[in-house]
């Protein structure tokens, strides 16, 4: 017969402190990671909107005519993925939580946006493309979260709605020839730093030879001349530092053996 | 014979911490069939993915349930890195299973408080929750929440957790492994605990393997399934995992299996700490998702089925979790034939129910 095997743990405990805190008296520590409730460090919001159409529960609204940034705080999740998505890494997660309501909150900031400084010149904050250096990859569309920007390879058109652009600076990083700036002192630093070789070290534009023909449609049709196709030799080659894998060739193999990744 | 009475049970009831509702059937005070009805919390999570794009999905189908929901953020993040045929860096399998044990460590001490609770043995039970609270506080630190982690992502995982505080966390978990142990000895060896166990609700292996129960349950009736062991997610193949199985079937053997696994986790964890390799914790991931892809992984209460079909878009078009608890309804129905109608309450505990993860 064994009972009352608890009385060891029980008498332990009557010596002990309370496990539990008098909270509210004493205050909870909060854990440096604790996901509490979202900040915005409205200085550098740009309003571009990706953290609210990131985010899992509709919790952000972004008005950009209004320059209005919009929390609901009871629907927020505290997922975080508008803290990793966020461009100009305005958004923080705070490690403490929003105060007890008993009505939905919601917390709209004010955000000024910085192009009213630089009205007097005509189009200093504006996306600008040096058409030269262009070889209308569409990569900048493709990356653009506004899809402000159109770009045809064929009519050699690039353009951009400058109502909808949200001055993220996703399509600067993302150009391959660096030939995209935000005003004219970033045009001059995107041309100092040169384009950082591999961006995008990863990915690579690769044939498979098996299947290949060697018809030569994707050198004709590479914007920037990286690749070299002989059919009599059956070589195919891509000079890498050339290739801005913006996928041209891709779309005109007719036995689709090219592939980016 | 006796007058047959319908009893409802639930959705409401002191032993429920979620909605089930069940007719119970009883002659005198013998239960003769029991009906099961659910439906009360339903929420349409996985309608959802026609709205929320496969990286937003993680997290809504890590919410479907607050107890397993590492392991379901796990699942969907697998089943749609399975589909683009993503590979995940190994630090980062490594940080998935020592999250995800801890996670079962906590669910599994949250279940015996339960389960001390529905035979009436308070202190008990608020002993377990004293000792789980140490687990929540490491998950906190760890990942930024205590039952929500939003630390798995398609790729790998969000955050890395350092070497340091990995071998903070084990030196914790060894110093509240004697406190655990000192509470399972009462739920293994006191008498009163034993008589409310012992015999109550057999579950024999034949029964359970036709009515496909899972987790524990199976394990409790001495089946030799876990999905641990089939190394398809995790590095469990690396820490010689072995399932912790029990033969007798009744409510007795299901809560020893289930304290085995919570001394198993802890070891585990620390094996998965002195393995762990350096490098990142996730892979970009870009691109739409083609093709379809199903797992199978353990949660804390038996298997749970993930599967996902994309149509080359970045919204999969059907993304489907089967949960333990739906499998172990059948064999809580079988259980509950003959039993008394005071067992009842431990009865249902002992399948470990989680209606939300049912009904999603």
């Amino acid at each position: 017969m064994k009972t009352f095997r608890i009385a060891k743990v029980l008498f332990k405990s009557m010596f002990k402190k309370p496990a539990t805190l008098m909270y509210p008296v004493v205050p909870r520590e909060w854990q440096e990671r604790t996901r509490g409730s979202i900040d915005l460090y409205k200085d550098d919001c740009i309003l571009c909107g990706i953290c609210g159409r990131r985010c899992p529960a509709d919790a952000i609204e972004v008005d950009r005519k209004a320059g209005t940034w919009t929390i609901h705080r009871m629907q927020c999740i505290q997922c975080g993925e508008c803290v990793a998505a966020c461009p100009k890494k305005c958004l923080g997660m705070n490690n403490q939580y929003t105060e007890p309501q008993a009505e939905k909150v919601v917390d709209t900031y004010e955000v000024e946006l910085k192009k009213d400084e630089s009205k007097g010149k005509t189009s200093a904050g504006d996306l600008t493309c040096k058409t030269e250096d262009c070889v209308y990859c569409g990569l900048c569309a493709k990356v653009c979260p506004a899809d402000a920007l159109k770009v045809d390879r064929k009519e050699k058109i690039w353009e951009v709605d400058k109502e909808a652009c949200a001055k993220c600076e996703a399509c600067v990083e993302k150009c391959p020839k660096k030939c995209l700036s935000m005003g004219e002192a970033k045009a001059e630093e995107a041309k100092a730093e040169e384009k950082p070789a591999a961006s995008e070290g990863e990915e690579k534009l690769t044939c498979n030879l098996e299947d290949c023909i060697y018809c030569g449609l994707c050198a004709k049709n590479c914007p920037c001349d990286a690749l070299t196709v002989d059919r009599k030799e059956k070589v195919w080659k891509v000079d890498e530092e050339a290739c801005v894998k913006c996928g041209a060739c891709l779309e005109k193999c007719p036995k689709e053996c090219l592939s980016i990744g | 014979m006796a007058k047959r009475t319908v009893i409802p049970f639930g959705p409401q009831h002191p032993v429920l911490p979620e909605p089930v509702h069940l007719d119970l059937v009883v002659e005198d005070e013998t239960v003769v069939e029991a009906i099961p009805s659910i439906g009360f919390i339903h929420r349409g999570l996985e309608k959802l993915v026609e709205k929320r794009d496969y990286s937003q999905m993680v997290y809504v189908i890590e919410r479907i349930c607050g107890i397993c929901s590492f392991g379901h953020g796990w699942g969907a993040a697998a089943a749609v890195e399975g589909a683009m045929g993503v590979k995940v860096p190994e630090r980062a399998e490594y940080l998935r299973t020592i999250l995800h044990e801890l996670s079962r460590l906590h669910s599994h001490l949250l279940w015996l408080g339960l389960l001390a609770d529905a035979f009436g043995f308070e202190s008990l039970f608020n002993h377990c929750w004293r000792v789980r609270e140490t687990v929540l506080d490491i998950l906190e630190k760890t990942t930024g929440g205590r039952v929500i982690f939003s630390i798995c992502k398609v790729g790998g995982l969000n955050k890395d957790i350092d070497n340091e505080t990995l071998k903070e966390i084990v030196e914790t978990l060894e110093g509240i492994k004697a406190e655990i142990k000192e509470l399972t000895d009462v739920f293994i060896e006191d008498d009163s605990v034993k008589n409310r166990m012992v015999g109550v609700g057999v579950l024999s292996k034949a029964d359970a393997e036709e009515l496909c129960a899972v987790g524990p349950v199976a394990r409790g009736s001495g089946v030799y399934q876990d999905m641990r062991m089939t190394n398809n997610h995790g590095v469990y193949g690396e820490l010689d995992f072995e399932p912790v199985i029990e033969t007798a079937g009744d409510c007795y053997a299901r809560c020893k299996v289930r304290i085995g696994e919570v001394f198993q986790s802890i070891e585990l964890i620390a094996k998965a700490v002195a393995k762990i390799p350096e490098g990142p914790v996730s892979v970009p991931v870009k691109g739409n998702v083609e093709g379809e892809y199903m797992l199978r992984l353990e949660q804390p209460r038996g298997e749970a089925f993930y599967y996902a079909k994309g149509a080359n878009s970045k919204f999969l078009q059907r993304m489907r979790v089967r949960t333990p608890t739906n499998m172990n309804i059948p064999a809580l129905v079988k259980t509950l034939q003959g039993c008394d109608l005071a067992d009842v309450p431990i009865l249902i505990l002992t399948i470990d129910p989680c209606i939300s993860c049912t009904e999603r």
